[in-house]
C-alpha cells in the first residue's frame, strides 16, 4: 500500500516531466474567444431542417421504395478476404 | 371524423411504414393529388434523413456504394424514425442495425466501420474542454494521488474491433481517390476516439492501455489502478496520457468504503 503511494507520487511527477514541452503539436488548438459550433463543418446537417433551406433536392421519388440493389457496388470491392463464405 | 391524436399517429405511420390510411385525411390540391402531395412529403422526410446518414456514415457509403447506403438507408429510417428533435443525435442505432442487416452479411468489419464513424461523430460534436492542469496534480500529496480519478476528454470513445477498422477509415476517406487494396486479418485493434482542439484523432492504442482507459472512465482511482498493474506500466502509461492530453479532468474521491 505505502510503496504504491510513494511509486505515484513519483510516477506523476516524471510523467509531468517527460510530457513537459512535448505536447502533442495539435493540442486543443481552440484560439481565444472562439467557440466550436455545434456541427460548423457538416454544413449538410443543420441546412435540411430550416425554413430558409429547400429541401426539394435531397427529396426522393417515392415511387420505387422498393427498389432494391442486393450486391453492395462500393469500394468495398478493395477489401480482400472482407468477405465471408 | 377521425381525432387529432389519430391523425397524427397515422400522418407519422405514414411517413415511416406502407401504411397509407392517412392520405384519405388529406384533401388534394388543385393539381396535386393528396396521394402525390403527401408522397413529396414523405421523400423530403426521408431525403433529410438519408443525407444525415450519409454525414455521419461517409465510409459505410463509400464502401457500399451511393445506391446501395440510400437504399438501406431507406431500411434504417423505417425501422428507427427519428426520437429527438436535434438531429445530432440520429442515426446512433446504425451500427447494430448492420448488424441484423442480411444484405451486408459478406462485409463483417462493416458494423464495427460504423461504430467508428458514430465516435468520431461524438468526438466531433463533443463540447470543448481543456487539458489537465499538471501542476495543480503535482502539488497532491501521495494520499490524494492514491484517491485521484480521471475523466477522459468529453466525446472519447474506446473502440475494438477484430478487423483493421482504421485502416478501413482512412483508406475511404475523400483525398482518398485511389483506396490501397486492404486484405483482412482479424486480429484485436484497440482505438482511443478523441477530440483534440477542433481535430477529431483516431488513436491505435495498445491492449494494456486500452483496458487501463477502460479502467479509468469506469471510474477507478490512480491507487487502484496501481494495485492491478505493474509499476512500469502505469509509469508508462501516465506519459502518454499526460503527454496526448488524454484527460480533461481530474478529482480525488474519498470514499471510506474504498480499500483495496
Amino acid at each position: 500500500m505505502t510503496d504504491k503511494r510513494t511509486f505515484l507520487k513519483t510516477a506523476v511527477a516524471t510523467a509531468v516531466a517527460l510530457s513537459a514541452g512535448a505536447a502533442a503539436p495539435t493540442a486543443m488548438a481552440i484560439p481565444e474567444g472562439m467557440e466550436k459550433c455545434m456541427g460548423i463543418a457538416k454544413a449538410g446537417m443543420n441546412d435540411c431542417g430550416t425554413s430558409s433551406h429547400s429541401c426539394a433536392g435531397q427529396a426522393k421519388v417515392d415511387g420505387a421504395p422498393e427498389e432494391w440493389v442486393a450486391v453492395p457496388k462500393g469500394t468495398c470491392e478493395k477489401i480482400v478476404g472482407g468477405k465471408t463464405a | 371524423m377521425p381525432t387529432l391524436p389519430e391523425i397524427q399517429k397515422n400522418f407519422f405511420a405514414g411517413l415511416f411504414s406502407r401504411d397509407r390510411r392517412i392520405v384519405s385525411a388529406l384533401l388534394p390540391s388543385k393539381t396535386l393529388t393528396a396521394q402525390a402531395r403527401f408522397d413529396i412529403y414523405r421523400g423530403s422526410v426521408s431525403g433529410l434523413f438519408t443525407k444525415v446518414l450519409a454525414e455521419i456514415y461517409p465510409v459505410c457509403k463509400r464502401l457500399l456504394g451511393d445506391r446501395f447506403f440510400d437504399a438501406m438507408a431507406d431500411r434504417y429510417i423505417a425501422v428507427h424514425p427519428s426520437i429527438s428533435a436535434n438531429v445530432i443525435h440520429y442515426g446512433a442505432q446504425l451500427p447494430e442495425f448492420l448488424e441484423g442487416f442480411e444484405p451486408v452479411s459478406e462485409l463483417p468489419y462493416l458494423a464495427d466501420t460504423a461504430r467508428l464513424e458514430w465516435a468520431w461523430h461524438r468526438a466531433f460534436n463533443a463540447r470543448n474542454s481543456m487539458p489537465i492542469n499538471t501542476s495543480e496534480l503535482e502539488s497532491f500529496d501521495e494520499n490524494q494521488l492514491y484517491c485521484t480519478a480521471f475523466k477522459l476528454t468529453p466525446g472519447s470513445s474506446l473502440l475494438h474491433s477484430v478487423y483493421p477498422v482504421d485502416i478501413i477509415w482512412q483508406q475511404n476517406q475523400p483525398e482518398v481517390e485511389q483506396p490501397a487494396s486492404i486484405t483482412l486479418e482479424t486480429q484485436d485493434n484497440y482505438l482511443l476516439v478523441r477530440r483534440s482542439g477542433f481535430e477529431v484523432v483516431i488513436d491505435k492504442i495498445s491492449h494494456k492501455y486500452w483496458s487501463l482507459l477502460d479502467s479509468i472512465s469506469s471510474g477507478l482511482t490512480l491507487g487502484q489502478l496501481s494495485e492491478q498493474h505493474d509499476d512500469m506500466v502505469v509509469q508508462a502509461f501516465l506519459v502518454e496520457a499526460i503527454r496526448h492530453q488524454w484527460f480533461s479532468h481530474f478529482s480525488t474521491i474519498n470514499r471510506s468504503s474504498n480499500h483495496v
